[in-house]
């Protein structure tokens, strides 16, 4: 069905990432080698065990976190992490506390849980953003009231790569305004900025934190949420009391040490390579005819969201794909439900700019070439299809 | 070796053929093989007139769910297998009709025996009447009634004793590949996997076609038909799906034509593409799902102007169903929910705004005339993909 000529060029790097032979490798030797069950009590165990503790050691310093008093739970990936940090802390919330703040541009596996826990009484506030899809500190601050329990955001947006300011510590400034002790615990939704920004879990004031290994050239199937041992949570799930009970089962060591090895893999210099390719994506786009870019300016180094007004997006996405240029029309875990982006919706954007949004998202292992070629084949694409599609 | 299950096949209408009731016989035998082929010792066989599947006890519910999809049966009657000794003949039938009542609550019997072996010390009267009195003295609550009986208890004595008095329905109709062969115009929707399903019933061998306008249309939407065609596949052993790009001819509809003639133009482009592949594949007809009155195209004048473009004859065995009845159809062969799936097949982009709900033929085809009509249809049919389905299994792409 396809004619794929050209090189591939895949620009879909939030929906997930190829695994990096450094992880393929670190899997092979778990699969083979390190098979024993890390909580069997003879050396296979141990040994399995003993791999663990260090892939969480690197997990820690990577987000700069005191490994004394914070700790990684390994879950099945970033929605399992997400629901464990917010329906972990929920259940324990007091009566006077159950008020949760978070904002309408979440990824869904926030959104839904707490729109469930909303449904069995707790209130909720859902933060706007601003035509640029971001949220501001204050805009949060002023939303905290004695009752709020749990703060929940995203670092990164994965439609828009609009970034929170994490920076700006907002259980610090919390801290100065308000008085007293029980602050609302503060969940950050890290998926799509862990291995491309700088997180530093103790300035920042975080408590909990969720991260995907498949977003970072790592296995799908893992992920971890880092939790401030001073924050209790309620398991999602039961059974034989690994990870101290919080999250038990046995430990996914293959995924653990494929997305240990893919994180290291990562180029220290990701955010200023990955700046320079966003930039030239932008520039392209902007020169092409009817585009309107949808996202900030100051936005994550990896995406940039762009409606080519007139076209449909999926009509656009196929007729890319043809020519080996892969993106992705609204998010990719629930683009098939052709729902309009929730994310697109609450920045205000018209219909004809939402039908029409595409996200590039980008890898370190993109090139300029790449980058350059994709302009040339969108251009194309564009100006066929508007023949078709502008007509009316 | 384990325990050997037996089932009565009752073949219904096919006993009603003359001459050439062998020939139904035997194609039914062989797809009835076909539907339970992979399943360890199964053997179906003929004697004396009548059907029989014997199997592994164990197996009995995998072979039971896969040859009540062949087309062809009325009804399977499982039983069991014993020596032909009346005391053996006796337990089982006790065995088996207390597990009987206890699952649907019936109590009113009759007992029919048949003997075949005449070697047999009892004559068919006194084993009905023997093994009535053990049933009613080993099974609590039962009662004879040989007006109206709530079940049969049925024994056969031929080398072997068969005792069986239960029946499970089937879809009837006739084996699969003894009425010919047809082209399916296959969409993603409800309506035509049913269409399908029920000339297949009907013993017409099927090859479906289906069209889309990739990369209008998405590859998912493909995938789709696909897995209706692999349901499809569950009844009738195989099917082959012929997929054909629509959107060149969309195309030069949208830039040439009167935009309200958009739907029933593609209809005939689709017809004659059908056509072809019929002519192709040995078809002798075409069958689509069409409806009267379900949507603006499908009225009688419409369907007029679409009939017109072939000569093959069109089955539209949904006519005169309403949606209810054919969702219903749809959710017993297990259609229903892939053809609920959100995946257009049909591009938004070329929906017309209105849509010509009487067209006259001499009008289209005026339109018609100002398209390279052959050209068209020859590119399309060109670039044509073919993949072939085979029940339980992952699609192969076909090598020609």
């Amino acid at each position: 069905m396809n004619n794929r000529e050209n090189h591939e060029i895949y620009l879909d790097h939030s929906a997930t990432t190829p695994v990096c032979s450094e992880a393929i490798e670190a899997m092979n030797g778990a699969l083979a080698g390190w098979y024993g069950n890390p909580s069997s009590l003879h050396r296979k165990g141990l040994e399995a065990e003993k791999r663990i503790k260090a892939a969480s050691l690197t997990f820690l310093n990577a987000i700069k976190a005191p490994t004394d008093k914070g700790e990684i739970l390994y879950t099945s990936g970033g929605t399992e992490a997400n629901n464990l940090a917010i329906s972990g802390v929920a259940a324990l919330l007091r009566q006077s506390r159950r008020h949760i703040i978070t904002s309408a541009v979440e990824h869904s596996s926030v959104l839904e849980v707490v729109l469930e826990w909303e449904k069995r009484g707790f209130e909720v506030t859902l933060l706007k953003p601003d035509t640029n899809g971001t949220i501001t500190p204050e805009q949060v601050l002023e939303a905290v009231r004695p009752e709020t329990g749990l703060i929940s955001l995203m670092h990164v947006n994965n439609e828009t790569g609009a970034i929170f300011d994490l920076g700006a510590n907002l259980k610090g400034r919390l801290r100065s305004v308000r008085d007293r002790d029980d602050l609302p615990v503060f969940h950050v939704d890290a998926v799509q900025s862990f291995g491309k920004l700088p997180i530093d879990v103790r300035a920042m004031g975080i408590d909990l934190l969720t991260a995907s290994a498949h977003k970072i050239h790592g296995p799908k199937g893992i992920g971890f949420l880092y939790r401030d041992k001073a924050i209790r949570l309620k398991p999602l799930v039961f059974g034989g009391g690994q990870q101290g009970g919080i999250r038990p089962g046995t430990e996914n060591v293959p995924g653990i040490l494929g997305m240990e090895a893919a994180f290291k893999a990562l180029p220290i210099n990701a955010a200023t390579h990955l700046r320079t390719l966003r930039d030239r994506l932008w520039e392209g786009l902007v020169s092409i005819e009817h585009v309107a870019i949808n996202s900030p300016a100051d936005g994550a180094p990896h995406v940039i969201n762009a409606s080519f007004t007139g076209l449909k997006s999926e009509v656009l996405l196929h007729t890319l794909e043809k020519e080996g240029v892969y993106v992705s029309s609204g998010s990719a875990c629930h683009s098939k439900d052709r729902k309009a982006s929730h994310v697109l919706t609450a920045l205000g954007l018209s219909d004809a700019r939402i039908d029409s949004a595409l996200r590039f998202s980008l890898s370190v292992h993109t090139t300029e070439d790449d980058i350059d070629q994709a302009i040339k084949i969108i251009r194309q694409a564009s100006t066929s299809l508007g023949r078709i599609m502008r007509r009316r | 070796m384990s325990e050997r299950g037996f089932t009565l096949v009752k073949i219904g209408e096919i006993t009603l053929k003359g001459l050439n009731r062998k020939f139904f016989e035997n194609r039914l035998m062989d797809n009835l093989k076909g539907a339970v082929r992979g399943i360890r010792h199964v053997k179906v066989a003929k004697e004396f007139g009548r059907m029989y599947m014997n199997y592994n006890l164990e197996d009995e519910s995998e072979v039971l769910e896969k040859a009540q999809r062949v087309f062809g049966l009325v009804a399977l009657c499982p039983g069991v297998e014993v020596d032909p000794d009346f005391e053996k003949i006796a337990a089982a039938a006790a065995v088996q009709v207390k597990a009987l009542k206890a699952e649907t609550g019936m109590t009113r019997f009759k007992v029919e025996a048949r003997r075949s072996d005449k070697r047999f010390p009892m004559t068919s009267p006194e084993i009905c009447k023997a093994l009535g009195g053990v049933l009613l003295s080993q099974v609590e609550g039962l009662q004879v009634d040989v007006h109206a009986p709530q079940f049969l208890v049925n024994v056969e004595i031929r080398d072997r004793a068969y005792i069986y008095s239960r029946e499970i329905r089937c879809h009837g109709g006739m084996p699969y590949g003894t009425a010919g062969k047809a082209v399916l115009l296959l969409s993603g929707g409800i309506d035509s996997p049913v269409a399908g399903w029920m000339m297949a019933r009907r013993g017409v061998m099927l090859s479906a076609v289906h069209f889309h306008s990739y990369p209008f249309t998405s590859e998912r939407a493909q995938e789709k038909v696909y897995d209706l065609a692999r349901q499809l596949a569950v009844f009738t052993g195989s099917i082959e799906v012929t997929s054909i790009n629509l959107l060149e001819i969309q195309q030069a509809i949208m830039e040439n034509c009167p935009e309200e003639e958009m739907t029933i133009l593609s209809r005939r482009f689709m017809m004659a593409l059908a056509e072809q592949v019929a002519l192709e594949t040995g078809a002798q007809a075409l069958i689509t799902g069409e409806n009267i009155g379900q949507v603006a195209s499908q009225t009688i004048e419409g369907l007029t102007v679409t009939n017109a473009r072939v000569n093959l004859p069109v089955f539209r065995p949904l006519i005169a169903y309403d949606k209810n009845d054919i969702v219903e159809v749809a959710r017993t062969i297990g259609t229903y929910e892939t053809s609920i799936l959100p995946f257009e097949d049909c591009c938004t982009v070329f929906l017309p705004s209105k849509v010509v709900t009487k067209p006259k033929l001499n009008h289209i085809e005026a339109s018609e005339s100002k398209l390279d009509v052959e050209g068209l249809i020859q590119r399309a049919f060109e670039g044509r993909e073919i993949q072939r389905f085979q029940r339980w299994q992952q699609a192969e792409p076909k090598k020609d």
